[in-house]
């Protein structure tokens, strides 16, 4: 649809719709339209002068003669028959010649489309890889306060980076170590540098060994 | 820890879409891998959401929403139970550390799963060159992972694959070539068709493949030839750490390799070349006579605490460990920018130490899937680049201890590192010791 600036009911408006309608009988298409309706709402109650602009007075009386039944009746029609419209243009390029195996061909065709649109729509959402990890972290000595350490090492923060569960396990002689649970976001965290990090807790902390690692 | 049954571990490798989640998933969910309060009230939830007829979708997504969270502790190991083996499955993931921590970490995998989708086009794409499937692949086999099972996946495919013998067939041949350009013999690869979505030939056998005799995937496992533990060997224990408590003095853990540990025995500490007795033996706050491959033990000795460290190896009196003033390697460079010469000192990760390595010599260029030498021009000194393999000779910027892989494994496969990155990997073919070396020079 034109756009027609809501002055409609200014002599600038009325002008340019003037001018717009002079080869048209209606706004949009060959039939009255909600286009109308609305260029008519804005234009207001009184017709646009007959003399100054003519295009614009012969339209304004026109459509003001349909009622708002006719009007609702009509528009349904332009959609209907623009729907309708699109078929319609595959009906006059039907191959008579053609057989079936065409259509099935095609199918095939889409078929193979739509997979390679779903392939490569994959991509763009692949989950995010992350791995699930366990590490053990080793004190100095029976008297290492666990506590501290496991505080020391969950406080270290990275993207991409959630702590989960830990246990202390029993290693022998009274020394205990810190099984801590882990999920990485593959591409967003080194091990090297989180084992570094941990490993500079240097008051706590005597090595960190992996001890699992899986893909999620 | 009365554990009856021999623990094995598996790898499951393969392409990101070829379900390798779902097929680690299956086995755990119908081998008991998750606790029965768990399984309860999966199937109570499962069944309020109406979904009750199909559970494992179900169970597939909270496990995997649980382990996101990392909220269970147990949740990290995949352990299930099949009739001859206890066994801990890991899901290879695609993290760039995974490899390094395939070679020090704690487990060598006993068989390799390799997983492949028998979509068209997924399949194609998941033994494609740039893939991991194909480093992985490598890797198991170059780190001695001989076991391999193929399993032939998504089977039920409608569009493209529905259970045909055919399409199986075409995938079987492709794979093939694949493996055994890595070095496996197809002839002893089980191949098994099935979907583990589905279940089919999973742990039972599937009906709509009567086609296919071959093992289950089930028995496939169950029928993994028995790791040796290498008990028969002279001890070799890598210490980890290293302790000094009250009132009972220097206690070191570690893991036995090989060989068995005594209370009361002695035992040489390389590279510092210390004999002592091991007083005692821990595990678990437990004390035991002996400690066999696969236990990580805590021992006291009778040291300083500051005269002993992580990367040191402890062994016995008969072949025992010591300094290394060389060693020679295949190496296989997965990822390096640029070209690799004489004198690149990158960090060689090797059981617990860490220790800078010089590259003085590459010998060899090698083919690494046979190991033939590739004929060199004399006039061209070599370089190696990613993707090359070949024999180096590398030496230690600082004391090392190292075993050839063929005698000791754990101790003769290593990880080369340089900066934040794996640059390769690599198992060791001969150890020149360092008192060996002195003594032919007199």
């Amino acid at each position: 649809m034109p756009s027609f600036s809501a002055e409609l009911n200014t002599e600038a408006g009325l002008k340019a719709l003037n001018e717009y309608l002079a080869d048209k009988t209606f706004i949009v298409g060959f039939v009255p339209s909600s286009a109308d309706v609305q260029a008519l709402g804005l234009v207001g109650a009184t017709a646009p002068c007959a003399t100054k602009y003519p295009h614009a007075n012969r339209w304004f009386v026109t459509v003001k003669a349909y009622t708002a039944e006719e009007f609702e009746k009509v528009a349904e029609t332009v959609t209907i028959a623009a729907a309708a419209a699109a078929p319609a243009k595959d009906d006059d390029d039907v191959d008579l010649f053609g057989s079936d195996e065409d259509d099935e061909e095609y199918e095939k065709q889409l078929e193979e489309r739509r997979k390679a649109a779903l392939a490569s729509k994959k991509p763009k959402e692949k989950v995010i890889a992350k791995s699930s990890i366990m590490m053990d972290v080793k004190p100095w000595d029976d008297t290492t306060d666990m506590g501290e350490l496991e505080k020391a090492v969950r406080s270290i923060a990275m993207d991409g980076l959630l702590w989960g569960a830990s246990k202390l396990v029993p290693v022998g002689y009274g020394i205990k170590k810190l099984s801590i649970n882990l999920v990485v976001v593959d591409d967003l965290v080194s091990l090297d540098d989180l084992t570094e990090q941990i490993e500079a807790f240097e008051d706590f902390v005597q090595s960190v060994d992996i001890t699992a690692f899986n893909k999620i | 820890m009365g554990k009856e049954k021999p623990c094995i571990n598996i790898v499951v490798i393969g392409h990101v879409d070829a379900g390798k989640s779902t097929l680690s998933g299956h086995l755990i969910y119908k081998c008991g891998g998750i606790d029965k309060r768990t399984m309860e009230l999966y199937e109570q939830q499962s069944a309020q959401m109406g979904k009750g007829t199909f559970k494992f979708a179900w169970v597939m997504d909270n496990l995997k929403s649980e382990r996101e969270r990392g909220i269970t502790i147990d949740c990290s190991l995949m352990r299930f139970d099949i009739d001859k083996y206890d066994v801990t499955i890991i899901d290879a993931p695609g993290h760039k550390d995974f490899i390094k921590n395939m070679i020090t970490g704690s487990s060598q995998a006993d068989c390799a799963v390799l997983v492949v989708s028998s979509v068209k086009g997924e399949f194609e794409a998941g033994i494609d060159k740039k893939g991991s499937t194909r480093e992985h692949a490598l890797l198991a086999y170059t780190l001695g992972v001989r076991q391999l099972i193929v399993a032939v996946n998504k089977m039920d495919d409608e569009k493209t694959t529905n259970y045909s013998e055919a399409r199986f067939n075409e995938i079987v041949k492709e794979t093939s070539s694949f493996i055994k350009k890595i070095g496996y013999n197809p002839e002893k690869v089980p191949f098994i068709p099935l979907s583990a979505w589905n279940g089919d030939n999973m742990l039972e056998k599937s009906t709509k493949m009567p086609w296919y005799n071959g093992p289950t995937l089930y028995e496939a496992l169950n029928s993994i030839v028995e790791p040796k533990r290498p008990v028969d060997k002279p001890l070799r224990l890598p210490i980890q750490d290293v302790y000094k408590i009250g009132g009972i003095g220097t206690v070191a853990v570690g893991r036995v390799e090989t060989g068995v540990m005594k209370a009361g025995q002695p035992v040489v500490i390389a590279p510092v070349n210390k004999v002592l007795e091991v007083k005692s033996i821990e595990r678990h706050h437990v004390q035991v006579d002996q400690a066999i491959p696969g236990f990580n033990v805590g021992f006291n000795l009778k040291i300083g605490h500051r005269d002993i460290c992580r990367g040191m190896v402890v062994g016995d009196t008969v072949d025992p460990p010591a300094e290394c003033e060389r060693f020679v390697a295949q190496i296989i460079v997965v990822n390096h920018p640029g070209q690799i010469h004489v004198g690149y000192t990158p960090v060689v990760d090797c059981h617990t130490s860490h220790i800078a390595c010089r590259l003085v010599n590459i010998i060899d260029k090698v083919d690494r899937r046979s190991g033939a030498v590739i004929p060199k021009d004399e006039n061209e000194p070599l370089f190696l680049k990613t993707g090359d393999s070949a024999m180096c000779e590398f030496q230690p910027t600082k004391p090392m201890v190292v075993e050839p892989f063929s005698e000791y494994s754990p101790l003769g496969r290593f990880a080369i590192r340089d900066g934040g990155s794996n640059v390769g990997v690599g198992v060791i073919k001969s150890v020149t010791k360092k008192q060996a070396v002195v003594a032919k020079k007199k």
